[in-house]
């Protein structure tokens, strides 16, 4: 069963590829090759953890995709930066501080 | 298990959302903004973009059918600058073949060598005779373009073919228009039944993805072929070049037509005429002397009533001169020229005319100098001469090879175009037999007398009805002066009554032809 992250992606993929087309930007060629990757790579037994990985190197060999790869991005960030602070509040009610500004660090180098 | 499950097929996509297929007959292709716009706006559609991963895979497909026709063209393209041939390693059921292997060059075994990695078989394909032969090493060694298709042979016989989907067949017919691989291990040697299941398997496990892939590498690896192939092999250029060939043969062939426009009549000039019917008589013993048409009126000047005798002492029915020899062979050399344009390149012949009731052969012997003369070859217009020799055996010397044939039998043989006929001997109409077979146009020359009624149609006066020869399929065309429906292009026609003062029109000798519809 194909979760729903990876169906919006692809089908956002699909929609991108073919307005590309439509309006001359990338070459049959190019749409298909990108169309093979994307289906090479995103297998449809993929789970939202592995999408989130696999994500970020998506648009390393196609940047036609950096657009969409970049908004995806966003939201994993967003989500996981929500996940941290929610978190980082539990431990430093806990009054565990240090590790609350270890977490914050490793999320903090991990973006840079 | 029998050999018919050593055959496996796969197919992929084309398949929407609900297994519909894609018909794209109603917006499809050849607008100017690309072959595949139809299809990409088929798949902008909510219910298309829907099934997301079927978008990608058409698309996936779009791509390797684009390449895969790149390639095509190229190879093609490289295939028909070169001269060289193997035509030995062609199937002939193919269009083109491109072999990899057995390449018997020197150089080119080099170029082979040098870039042999290029040539190694890809994974997948290595993957599936490997599967259909767990103990033995196998190769692709032979790779042929067929139409969409691409169609691998291992060294052990195994076939693999690929068949890509194109526009004009998704405009066909939709259901057929898949991406399909077809292994056939059929004529792989040591073939057995664990192979047909294996073949079978492996049809079973493949799925879309994998097909893709394997489809990605095949038409990759057919790629990389271009660009080690070898300046060679092509029965397709081979073909090409002999159909130039051909061309240019039939070209070469075709009679120049302004022959008959531009080379004027050379006559004789008067100071060089025989000044008495007794020279004229001495020079025309050699059968081969033309006189001019005003030689024979100056010869016979004020010796009108002689020329009768002088002809029936010589055996003359019809006394050939310069003017009418010219005339008649420039009608038949365009006669000829339309005939010629009836033959292809692959059936060039010569035309043939044939001369039948021949005599002595002075006609035929007269219009093949003349035509030589005008620049027409024996390959564009070949003269047969043929006579039963009934009535000139006695006279036994020909100017010419005349061959013993009757009319029938001659046209029979001989099958020619044109057929001409000089004084037909009066009271048996003889025509019906120039009127089969190949015969495209008779020529009847001589009086009204000659033949009978039937020859020249004129039983239908009295008959009724329409003449044998239009029964026939034929027309007539009066050739020389005197009719006014004549095209008036024979001159120079002496009879033997037609020199006689006051000798009655009917005694006129002409030239009428009579054509095919």
């Amino acid at each position: 069963m194909i979760s729903d992250k990876l169906f919006f992606l692809e089908k956002e993929i699909a929609k991108l590829l073919l307005d590309k087309l439509d309006s001359s930007e990338i070459t049959v060629e190019r749409a298909s090759e990108i169309s093979a990757f994307v289906i090479k790579s995103l297998p449809e037994n993929l789970t939202d953890e592995q999408l989130g990985r696999i994500l970020p190197s998506l648009d390393d060999q196609f940047v036609e995709l950096a657009s969409i790869v970049n908004i995806h991005l966003k939201e994993y960030q967003e989500k996981n930066r929500q996940n941290l602070i929610t978190e980082a509040e539990k431990l430093i009610h806990q009054n565990k501080l240090d590790q609350a500004n270890n977490m914050m660090k490793d999320f903090f180098y991990k973006k840079i | 298990m029998t050999g018919e499950a050593a055959i496996a097929e796969v197919r992929a996509t084309h398949f929407g959302p609900k297994n519909e297929v894609l018909n794209l007959k109603s917006e499809s292709t050849s607008k100017p903004e690309g072959k595949w716009k139809g299809l990409f706006q088929a798949l902008r559609k909510e219910e298309a973009l829907n099934e997301p991963r079927h978008v990608l895979e058409v698309l996936t497909e779009v791509g390797i059918t684009e390449k895969y026709s790149q390639v095509k063209t190229a190879i093609q393209s490289q295939i028909s600058k070169t001269d060289e041939r193997m035509p030995d390693l062609f199937d002939k059921s193919f269009g083109i073949d491109i072999f990899v292997g057995n390449i018997r060059d020197r150089s080119h075994t080099e170029v082979v060598q040098e870039k042999q990695k290029l040539l190694q078989t890809p994974e997948p394909v290595k993957n599936i005779l490997a599967a259909l032969q767990p103990n033995s090493q196998d190769d692709i060694i032979a790779i042929k373009l067929i139409g969409d298709s691409i169609l691998l042979t291992s060294g052990n016989g195994v076939e693999i073919q690929l068949t890509l989907p194109t526009e004009k067949k998704m405009q066909k017919d939709p259901l057929k228009n898949y991406l399909t691989l077809q292994i056939n291990a059929q004529k792989m040697k040591g073939q057995s039944a664990e192979t047909a299941i294996v073949v079978s398997n492996f049809a079973a496990q493949n799925n879309a993805g994998a097909l893709l892939e394997t489809t990605q590498t095949i038409v990759d690896y057919v790629a990389k072929v271009r660009d080690i192939l070898p300046e060679e092999i092509s029965r397709e250029s081979q073909v090409k070049q002999a159909a130039l060939v051909k061309e240019k043969q039939r070209q070469d062939w075709l009679i120049d037509k302004s022959i008959v426009e531009n080379k004027p009549n050379q006559i004789r000039p008067p100071s060089e005429y025989a000044k008495t019917p007794e020279e004229l008589e001495e020079r025309m013993k050699t059968l081969k002397y033309l006189p001019a048409e005003a030689e024979v009126r100056q010869v016979f000047k004020g010796r009108e009533m002689e020329f009768d005798d002088f002809c029936f002492k010589n055996e003359i029915y019809e006394l050939y001169t310069q003017k009418f020899i010219d005339s008649i062979s420039k009608y038949l050399i365009s006669q000829a020229a339309k005939y010629q344009d009836r033959i292809d390149s692959s059936q060039i012949r010569p035309i043939r005319i044939l001369e039948v009731g021949a005599g002595r052969g002075q006609l035929t012997y007269f219009i093949e100098q003349k035509m030589r003369e005008l620049g027409i070859r024996d390959d564009q217009v070949e003269l047969i001469a043929t006579d039963n020799k009934s009535w000139s055996a006695a006279r036994g010397e020909t100017v010419t090879q005349v061959k013993s044939l009757d009319a029938e039998n001659a046209v029979k043989i001989y099958g020619p175009d044109i057929v001409l006929f000089s004084w037909m001997p009066p009271g048996e109409d003889l025509s019906p037999p120039l009127r089969k077979h190949s015969v495209q146009e008779y020529i009847l020359i001589g009086e009204d007398m000659c033949g009978n009624e039937r020859t020249w149609g004129t039983n239908v006066i009295s008959e009724g009805g329409i003449p044998d020869y239009e029964k026939d399929g034929f027309d007539i065309q009066y050739l020389s002066p005197g009719n006014d429906e004549s095209l008036n292009i024979v001159h120079g026609q002496l009879g033997r009554g037609q020199i006689r003062e006051g000798s009655a029109p009917t005694n006129k000798s002409s030239t009428i032809a009579f054509i095919r519809r």
